[in-house]
C-alpha cells in the first residue's frame, strides 16, 4: 500500500503542476486590450514597414504596364510575356494576383491597432487620437495603392472582421475612393483632436518635417488632394476638383520651396531593415527604362534633355528579352543607393495636382502658370508661353506629360494618369500584334479573393 | 485535471484491497533447455495455465513456480523459441521441458497497451516483431536501414546515400500533408525522439529563401533523423505497431505506426562478454555517367573554339570521370561493440559500449558514434522491482554539400554542369577555375577539400521503471507499474565555406561560417494498475488496465550565418554580415487510458477494447479530451489444416490521430521588422486556428495469420482500410482578410491496403537448413475530400517541387494524395504519376550448412515515380550520357523549349539486393584459443546490387528529407555507396 500511496501523490502532484496554456515564445502575440505604449509604438512603426512591404515592387509594376520601364530577368520571364503580352495570371501573386496581399495585410495591421487604441490606458487621449490620425492616414494610402491597380474592377473594404468570417463584400470603384476620402477625412479630424502632442512613437526619417500630428495633416491632406483629383478625372468633376484645392491649401504644398519636400518610405541596409529594391547598378540591372522616355524627352533652351531624364535615366550597354526581341539601353538612375528613399507624395507633384484641378475648374490660367513652373524649375525647359490659350485637353497633355518626367518610377503614375484620363490606348505597344494593345488596364481580382467567395 | 486523476486512483484503491484466500498450493519446479543444443534456456517466463502464477527461469534454465494442487498445465515461453504446453499431473512436481527455435518469431509476446502484453498467437493485430540478432546481423548507419524489407505495411526508404544516414519511415500510407509524419519512437518505456532537425546547409547552397516565411529555405538540407543515435547492437527486439487498433492506447502521435524497442538486459548467473570487431570499406554504387566530347560536338554545343581548344591535350579533347573523382574514394568503415552482462542477487545488468566509424565516399566526409548504456534491474523482492535504463551517445557527422543549389555550392549540383573536357583535379595543389563551362565558378572537388558541413550530437537517454506486484493469488494479480524517462540531446551543426573557393569568391559578401545550435528535451511518465482475473476452473481471463500518461517535449533551435568572411577566419564574429534565426517549441500532453482484454474458450477467443483520452497544449482547446477508442477480437483454430497447424482470424477497429504541430493554433504579430533602426510588429502571414484539433484516423483491419506444416511455414495477411478525417489542411483565404495562409482541419483520405508476410523452412535436416521468408505490402490510397475555400479541388503542397515543367506534387480530390502532376510537350497539365510503389515485396534466404550460413536479403519495389531533378539538370545543360543521341535531344528540348515535365518524372521500380553474408561459427576449440567460449567469423555486404531504369544515382532518395508526400524528389543528392564488411564475433 505504501508504494500505491507514494505513486497516488505522484501522479497527483505531476499532473497538478502541468500548465496546457504555453504560448508562442517565437513571435509577439497580436496586439491586445490596454496595449502599452511599447506596444503601441511598435505596431504604429509596423504600419510604416507593411505600407513599405510592397511599395517598390508597386512601382515597377505598374511602371512595366505604363511602359516607363521593363525587367529582363533571365530567371523569369513573366516580366515580359505576363505584363506585357498577357494573360495577366490572377493566381500568381507576384505578377498578376499582386499588390493586393500586402496593402491588405497592413490594413489589418492598423485595424488590430485602431480596434485597441480606445484601450490604451497608458496613452493620453489626445495620443490616442494622434494613432488613430497616422493609423487611418496609411490605411488610405493602402486602400489607394489597391484601387489604383484594380481600377476597373471593384474591392472589398469593410475587412475589420475575423478571418473565419464571411470575406467582406465587394463595393465600386467610386464609392471606394470616396471611403478612403472618407477615411482620411476622419484621420484629419483625429489628428486635429490631438492638437499639439507628439506622435507616441518616431516616425523615421521618411517623414521629417512631418512627424507631429500637427505637421502630418499637411501629409494627411496632399494624399486628399491626390484622392480628389482622381475622382475629379474620374467623373465627379467640379466638386472633386474644389475639394482637391482646398486640400491642397491645407497640405504642404510650396512653389518656393523644394520640389523635393515631401513624405517618403525609407529604405535602408542595417538588420531587419529593406534595401531599395529600385536601385540597381545601371551597368548589371536587370531594370530598363522605357526608350520611350528618351523619345519624347524635350529638349531644353540651351541644348540637351530635359534635366528630369537626364537626371534619372542613363544610357548603358543594350540588353534585350523576349520574343520577339524587346530591346533597352536605358537604366534608371532614379535612386542612388540601397538607402534612397522613395517618395509617397512630394511637392512637386502637389502642384500639378493644382494645376489639373484648377483646369478641371476652367481656371487654365492657373493651370498654366503651374506647369510651366514644373517645366522652368525641374526640368530646365521652356516656358510654354501660350499655353492657357489651348485647349483643355491640350493643357492636361502637357499636365500629365510633366507628371510623366516628374514623377518617373516612383509611384506608377503613368500607368494610373493615362487610365484614369481615358488615354490607356496612347500608352506605347512595343511589339504590335505580340503585346496586348491597349495596354492592361487594370490587374485582375487574385484568385484566391475570388474563390473564398463561391458558395 | 488533479479531480481526473484523483477519480482513478480512488478507483483503483479497492483492487489493491482485494485480498483472497490463497487456495492450497504445492511449487513444481524444473529445467528448460533448447531442443537442439540442451543449453539452459534463460529468462523463459513459466506460467500455470488458468492461473496468475508465473515465473522465470534462471540461469541454469532452472525454475521453480507455485501451483495449485491437482493437475496443471504449465506453459512455457522465451522470445526465439516456439511456446510449448506441458501436463504436470497431481503427482508430479518437477518438468523438464525443451523449446524448439522460433525461426518466424511465431512466439513473441506482443505489446497490446502502455504496460500490457499478449502472446502473439493470440494477438488480434498485425505487428511485427523483428530481433536484435536480426537487425545487427547486417551493418546499418541507423536501426531503420536494417529494418527495410523485413517490416511489410511500412516504406523504409532512405533520403541520401550520406554517411551517418537519413531514413524515412512511412507505416501504411501517407497520413497526413503538414502533420507529423513519422512513427513514434518508444525506446524502454521513454518517448525516443527521432526529429531531423535542418544543418544549416541552406546558408551556403541557398536552396531555400532562409527568409521564407513558410521556413521552407532549410528543408533541402539533408539531414540525419536522429534514430541514428541508437546502438542496434543493444536491442533487444522491436515491435512495429501498424495499425489504429494497436497504436490508438498512444493518442494522437500513433497514425504513423509505433516502433517499440527493447533494449537488452541482464541475466542472472555468471558474467558473460560479447566482443564484436567489424571492419570494412564503401565504394561508390551508382551515379550518372559522363557525356564523351570530340572537339566537334564541343564547338556545336559550346562555340566557343578558343575556350573549347584549351582544353585540347595533344589536340584530343580528354573526358575526365567527374563522378569517380568526387565520390570514388573506398574509405574505411569499422565498429567495435563490448558488452558485458550478468547477476546475482536480485540485481542484473547489461553493459555496452561501442565505436563506429562510417568514410564517405566523397572525399572529407563521414559518420562516427560512440555509445555508452546501461541497463540495471534491481529487484527488492519478489513483489517489488526497479529497472534502469541509460544511454549516452556522441554522433558526429562530416557531410560535406549535397542536394539542391543555387549558389554552387553543392557538389553533386555543381558536377552537372561541367563537362567531361574540364579538369577539376588540383595540380601543383592549386584547384582549377572551371570558369564558364561550371556553376558559378564552382570546382567540386575544391569544394570537398575546404568546405565543411559538420555536426556533433550528444544524447542522453533515460528510463526508470518500477513495478510492484500488488495482489497475486491464483484468481488475482494486480500489478502497478510505473515508468518515466527523459530524452535530452543537444546537435551543433558547423556550416563553413571559405571565400577562397570559387564560387564563394562570386558572392557579394564571400565566405560563409554558420554555427546552428539545437536544445531538444522531452520527459514522459505514465503511471499504470494492470489486474487479470481469472475465475475458478481457468476457463478464461480478463485483464483490465488504468492508467496516466504524461509528457512534455521542447526543442530550440538557433543559427547564426556570418559571411563576409576574413581570409583563414572561421569563427562568426568574422564575418562582416551576420544574420540570426532562433526558433522554440514546446507541447505538454496528458492522457488517461483504460485497456480491458478478455481471453477464453480454452484461449482461442480474445476480445479486447480500449480507450485513450488525451489533452494537449497543441491543440485549438487545450483543456479539452480527445478519445481515442479501439476495439479488437481474435480466433485460432489449432490443427484445422493438420497436425500442428493453427488458424487464427482476426479483426480491428481503432482511432488514432496526429496532433497539430506546434504553432498550428497561434496568430501572431511578426516581429523583428525594421525601418530606419525603428523595430515594429506586423501582421503574421498566417492564420492560425484557435480551434484547431487532432486529425482523426479510423481504420478497420482484419487478417488471416495460419501456422501449418508442424510450425515450419508460417502466413500472416493483413487487409487495411484507414480514413483520416479532420486532415490538416493549409489553406489559402482571401487575402484581403491580410493573410495568405490559415491552418484548418478540412479534408478526408484514404488508405488501404494489403500486408502479408510469410515463411517457410523448405529444408530442414540436420545439418542443412533453408529457411525462406518474404514480405509483400500494397497500399492505395486518394483524397476523398478537401474543405477549401470555394471549393478547390486541390491545392500544392509545401516543397512540391520546381514548376509543373519538371513536375510537382498537387493534392487533389480523387487522386493519390501522393500525385505529381506536369505539364506535357503541348503545355497540358496530366498527372504523372504518385510516389506511392503498386507494391514492394521482399525475400530473404537463409542457408545454413554446419557450422556455415549464408544469406540474401532482396528487395523490389514496383512502380512509383520520383521527380529526377539530378536528370533534368543534366539535361539542361545538355550533359547527360547520351547528350546528342535523339533520345538525349529529346529531353534538352524538353527541359529547354517544350517544357515537358515527363521525361524528368521516373519510374522508380528497382531490385536490390539489400545484404547478403557467409558466416562461420568457429569451433568452440578454436575459440577457446583465444579464451573464448564462441566465435563466429562472417563477410557482409550492403547494397550490393541495384538494378533499375532510373537514371543517376538510387530511386529511393529525398531532396526534402523525411516527408509524408513530397518525397522522392531527386536533386544531386549524396551518392549511394555498396559496403563490404568483415566481422569477428567472440563470446566470453
Amino acid at each position: 500500500m505504501k508504494a500505491t500511496n507514494l505513486l497516488l501523490i505522484l501522479v497527483v502532484g505531476l499532473a497538478g503542476a502541468c500548465d496546457f496554456n504555453i504560448v508562442n515564445p517565437n513571435t509577439p502575440a497580436s496586439i491586445g486590450t490596454d496595449p502599452s505604449r511599447a506596444e503601441v509604438a511598435a505596431a504604429a512603426t509596423g504600419l510604416l514597414i507593411g505600407s513599405r512591404a510592397d511599395y517598390a515592387d508597386w512601382i515597377l509594376d505598374a511602371g512595366i504596364l505604363g511602359r516607363e520601364a521593363y525587367r529582363f530577368d533571365p530567371a523569369d520571364p513573366r516580366f515580359v510575356t505576363e505584363f506585357l503580352q498577357g494573360p495577366l495570371d490572377p493566381g500568381s501573386g507576384a505578377f498578376g494576383g499582386d499588390h493586393w496581399a500586402e496593402e491588405y495585410a497592413d490594413i489589418r495591421s492598423a485595424n488590430q491597432l485602431l480596434n485597441v487604441i480606445g484601450t490604451a490606458s497608458k496613452l493620453t487621449a489626445q495620443e490616442q487620437d494622434a494613432v488613430r490620425g497616422f493609423a487611418q492616414t496609411i490605411q488610405a494610402f493602402d486602400f489607394l495603392i489597391v484601387l489604383d491597380g484594380h481600377t476597373e474592377d471593384s474591392i472589398p473594404l469593410d475587412v475589420n472582421r475575423a478571418v473565419t468570417d464571411p470575406p467582406a463584400p465587394f463595393v465600386t470603384n467610386d464609392s471606394a475612393y470616396k471611403y478612403v476620402s472618407a477615411l482620411l477625412d476622419t484621420a484629419q479630424n483625429h489628428l486635429n483632436l490631438a492638437g499639439a502632442t507628439a506622435f507616441p512613437f518616431d516616425l523615421g526619417s521618411g517623414f521629417t518635417g512631418f512627424n507631429s500630428p500637427a505637421t502630418f495633416i499637411k501629409f494627411n491632406q496632399a494624399l486628399k488632394a491626390r484622392v480628389e483629383v482622381y475622382r475629379g478625372s474620374r467623373g465627379c468633376g467640379a466638386p472633386c476638383y474644389t475639394a482637391a484645392l482646398a486640400a491642397l491649401g491645407a497640405s504642404f504644398i510650396d512653389s518656393t520651396a523644394s520640389f523635393d519636400l515631401g513624405v517618403y518610405h525609407a529604405y535602408g541596409t542595417g538588420p531587419g531593415d529593406l534595401a531599395n529594391p529600385l536601385f540597381q547598378d545601371p551597368a548589371s540591372a536587370i531594370q530598363f527604362a522605357h526608350p520611350s522616355i528618351r523619345d519624347s524627352a524635350e529638349t531644353k533652351p540651351g541644348g540637351g534633355l530635359d534635366n528630369r531624364y537626364t537626371s534619372k535615366v542613363v544610357t548603358r550597354a543594350p540588353a534585350s528579352a523576349g520574343t520577339p526581341a524587346l530591346t533597352s539601353n536605358l537604366a534608371f538612375i532614379r535612386y542612388s543607393g540601397p538607402s534612397a528613399s522613395i517618395p509617397i507624395i512630394r511637392n512637386e507633384e502637389l502642384i500639378l495636382l493644382r494645376a489639373e484641378a484648377n483646369l478641371g475648374l476652367s481656371n487654365p490660367v492657373a493651370a498654366a502658370t503651374d506647369i510651366n513652373e514644373v517645366r522652368v524649375k525641374s526640368g530646365g525647359l521652356a516656358a510654354i508661353g501660350s499655353l492657357a490659350a489651348q485647349s483643355t485637353p491640350s493643357i492636361l497633355g502637357q499636365i500629365l506629360k510633366q507628371r510623366y518626367y516628374s514623377l518617373l518610377y516612383e509611384g506608377g503614375h503613368r500607368w494610373i494618369d493615362m487610365r484614369r484620363t481615358g488615354r490607356i490606348n496612347q500608352i506605347p505597344i512595343d511589339r504590335p500584334g505580340t503585346d496586348r494593345a491597349p495596354a492592361f488596364p487594370t490587374l485582375p481580382i487574385p484568385t484566391d479573393e475570388v474563390l473564398a467567395r463561391q458558395p | 485535471m488533479v479531480k481526473h486523476i484523483s477519480l482513478i486512483m480512488l478507483a483503483l484503491v479497492p483492487l489493491v484491497a482485494v485480498a483472497e484466500l490463497r487456495a492450497q498450493q504445492r511449487q513444481i519446479s524444473g529445467r528448460v533447455t533448447t531442443a537442439v543444443t540442451g543449453e539452459p534456456v534463460v529468462g523463459a517466463n513459466v506460467a500455470v495455465v488458468g492461473t496468475a502464477f508465473a515465473a522465470l527461469t534462471q540461469d541454469d534454465g532452472r525454475f521453480t513456480i507455485a501451483a495449485p494442487a491437482g493437475d496443471v498445465r504449465l506453459v512455457f515461453r522465451r522470445i526465439g523459441y516456439k511456446r510449448r504446453e506441458v501436463a504436470v499431473p497431481a503427482s508430479q512436481n518437477t518438468a523438464d521441458v525443451t523449446l524448439e527455435q522460433d525461426v518466424f518469431n511465431l512466439e513473441a509476446v506482443v505489446v497490446t497497451g502502455q504496460q500490457t502484453a499478449i502472446e502473439r498467437r493470440n494477438a488480434a493485430i498485425a505487428t511485427t516483431v523483428v530481433t536484435g540478432a536480426e537487425i545487427t546481423g547486417v551493418p546499418a548507419p541507423a536501426v531503420d536501414r536494417a529494418l527495410q524489407a523485413r517490416v511489410p505495411g511500412a516504406y523504409i526508404q532512405q533520403n541520401s546515400g550520406a554517411p551517418g544516414g537519413g531514413t524515412q519511415i512511412q507505416i501504411r500510407g501517407s497520413n497526413t500533408v503538414i502533420g507529423a509524419a513519422d512513427p513514434l519512437f518508444v525506446m524502454d518505456g521513454v518517448l525516443y525522439s527521432n526529429a531531423s532537425i535542418s544543418t544549416g546547409l541552406f546558408s551556403v547552397t541557398a536552396s531555400g529563401n532562409p527568409q521564407s516565411t513558410r521556413n521552407d529555405g532549410e528543408k533541402q538540407d539533408d539531414p540525419v533523423n536522429r534514430l541514428t543515435d541508437v546502438n542496434p547492437n543493444d536491442i533487444e527486439s522491436i515491435e512495429i505497431l501498424r495499425g489504429a487498433a494497436a497504436s490508438s492506447i498512444y493518442g494522437s502521435k500513433g497514425v504513423n505506426g509505433v516502433v517499440i524497442i527493447t533494449t537488452k538486459r541482464g541475466k542472472a548467473g555468471k558474467p558473460r562478454a560479447e566482443i564484436t570487431q567489424r571492419i570494412g570499406f564503401s565504394e561508390l554504387l551508382r551515379g550518372p555517367g559522363t557525356r564523351v566530347f570530340d572537339t566537334a560536338t564541343a564547338f556545336a554545343q559550346f562555340g566557343d573554339t578558343a575556350l573549347v581548344r584549351s582544353y585540347e591535350v595533344n589536340g584530343v579533347l580528354p573526358t575526365y570521370d567527374h563522378l569517380r573523382e568526387l565520390a570514388g574514394n573506398k574509405p574505411v568503415a569499422y565498429e567495435t561493440q563490448l558488452d558485458v552482462s550478468g547477476g546475482a542477487g536480485g540485481t542484473q545488468y547489461f553493459l555496452s559500449g561501442n565505436e563506429k566509424g562510417d568514410g564517405g565516399i566523397i572525399e572529407n566526409s563521414g559518420a562516427q558514434r560512440q555509445t555508452l548504456r546501461a541497463n540495471v534491474d534491481q529487484a527488492f523482492s519478489d513483489r517489488f522491482s526497479v529497472s534502469l535504463n541509460t544511454a549516452f551517445n556522441r554522433t558526429t557527422t562530416q557531410r560535406g554539400f549535397t542536394n539542391n543549389d543555387n549558389a554552387g555550392a553543392s557538389v553533386t549540383y555543381a558536377i552537372a554542369y561541367i563537362p567531361g573536357f574540364v579538369p577539376l583535379r588540383p595540380s601543383g595543389g592549386v584547384y582549377p577555375d572551371p570558369g564558364g563551362l561550371s556553376y558559378f565558378g564552382a570546382n567540386p572537388l575544391q569544394t570537398t577539400a575546404l568546405g565543411h558541413n559538420d555536426e556533433t550530437t550528444r544524447r542522453f537517454t533515460g528510463g526508470l521503471t518500477a513495478s510492484f506486484q500488488a495482489v497475486q493469488t491464483a484468481r488475482h494479480n494486480l500489478k502497478l507499474v510505473g515508468a518515466g524517462g527523459i530524452d535530452f540531446f543537444n546537435q551543433k551543426n558547423e556550416i563553413f565555406a571559405p571565400p577562397e573557393l570559387f564560387f564563394e569568391a562570386r558572392q557579394t559578401n564571400p565566405g560563409a561560417s554558420t554555427l546552428g545550435n539545437v536544445d531538444s528535451r522531452s520527459a514522459n511518465w505514465n503511471a499504470n494498475a494492470i489486474h487479470t482475473y481469472t475465475p475458478a476452473g481457468g476457463a478464461w481471463r480478463a485483464t483490465t488496465a488504468v492508467g496516466v500518461q504524461w509528457e512534455d517535449r521542447a526543442l530550440g533551435r538557433s543559427r547564426v550565418i556570418a559571411r563576409g568572411l576574413l581570409p583563414g577566419q572561421k569563427n562568426i564574429n568574422q564575418g562582416s554580415v551576420l544574420q540570426g534565426f532562433e526558433e522554440n517549441t514546446h507541447e505538454r500532453t496528458i492522457a488517461l487510458y483504460g485497456h480491458e482484454e478478455w481471453l477464453g474458450a480454452g484461449e482461442r477467443l480474445l476480445l479486447s477494447a480500449s480507450v485513450r483520452a488525451e489533452r494537449s497544449s497543441a491543440n485549438g482547446d487545450q483543456g479539452k479530451f480527445y478519445a481515442f477508442p479501439s476495439a479488437t477480437a481474435s480466433y485460432r483454430v489449432p490443427g484445422l489444416l493438420g497436425a500442428g497447424s493453427e488458424v487464427k482470424l482476426r479483426g480491428a477497429y481503432g482511432e488514432t490521430g496526429n496532433q497539430p504541430l506546434f504553432g498550428q493554433k497561434f496568430t501572431s504579430l511578426q516581429g523583428g521588422v525594421v525601418i530606419g533602426g525603428n523595430v515594429g510588429t506586423v501582421v503574421g502571414t498566417t492564420a492560425g486556428d484557435p480551434v484547431i484539433k487532432p486529425e482523426r484516423t479510423r481504420e478497420i483491419e482484419g487478417g488471416v495469420d495460419a501456422t501449418l506444416l508442424d510450425g515450419r511455414a508460417t502466413l500472416e495477411v493483413t487487409l487495411f482500410q484507414r480514413r483520416t478525417s479532420d486532415l490538416l489542411v493549409p489553406v489559402s483565404p482571401a487575402q484581403s482578410t491580410g493573410f495568405s495562409l490559415q491552418f484548418i482541419n478540412g479534408g478526408k483520405i484514404k488508405n488501404e491496403g494489403i500486408e502479408v508476410a510469410a515463411g517457410i523452412t523448405p529444408i530442414r535436416r540436420e545439418h542443412f537448413n533453408w529457411l525462406f521468408r518474404t514480405t509483400f505490402t500494397s497500399i492505395r490510397n486518394r483524397v476523398l475530400e478537401l474543405n477549401l475555400p470555394g471549393g478547390a479541388q486541390g491545392f500544392r503542397p509545401a516543397n512540391a517541387g520546381y514548376g509543373l515543367a519538371f513536375g510537382e506534387f498537387f493534392v487533389q480530390v480523387g487522386r493519390p494524395i501522393t500525385q505529381i502532376i506536369g505539364t506535357d510537350d503541348l503545355g497540358n497539365v496530366i498527372a504523372l504519376g504518385q510516389v506511392n510503389p503498386k507494391f514492394r515485396w521482399s525475400f530473404l534466404n537463409e542457408f545454413t550448412y554446419h557450422r556455415a550460413a549464408l544469406s540474401f536479403l532482396w528487395d523490389w519495389q514496383n512502380g512509383g515515380v520520383a521527380q529526377n531533378q539530378t536528370l533534368s539538370l543534366y539535361d539542361c545543360n545538355n550533359l547527360a550520357p547520351d547528350g546528342g543521341t535523339p533520345a538525349g535531344q529529346a529531353r534538352v528540348d524538353a527541359c529547354l523549349s517544350t517544357g515537358d515535365a515527363r521525361p524528368f518524372v521516373q519510374s522508380t521500380s528497382f531490385l536490390k539486393l539489400r545484404n547478403a553474408s557467409v558466416s562461420l561459427d568457429l569451433p568452440e576449440r578454436w575459440a577457446a584459443w583465444f579464451g573464448a567460449k564462441s566465435a563466429r567469423v562472417s563477410v557482409t555486404g550492403v547494397n550490393l546490387i541495384l538494378i533499375t531504369d532510373y537514371f543517376g544515382y538510387d530511386p529511393e532518395v529525398s531532396n526534402y528529407g523525411a516527408q509524408s508526400i513530397t518525397r522522392n524528389i531527386d536533386l544531386g543528392p549524396y551518392p549511394p555507396a555498396r559496403q563490404f564488411f568483415f566481422t569477428i564475433q567472440a563470446g566470453f
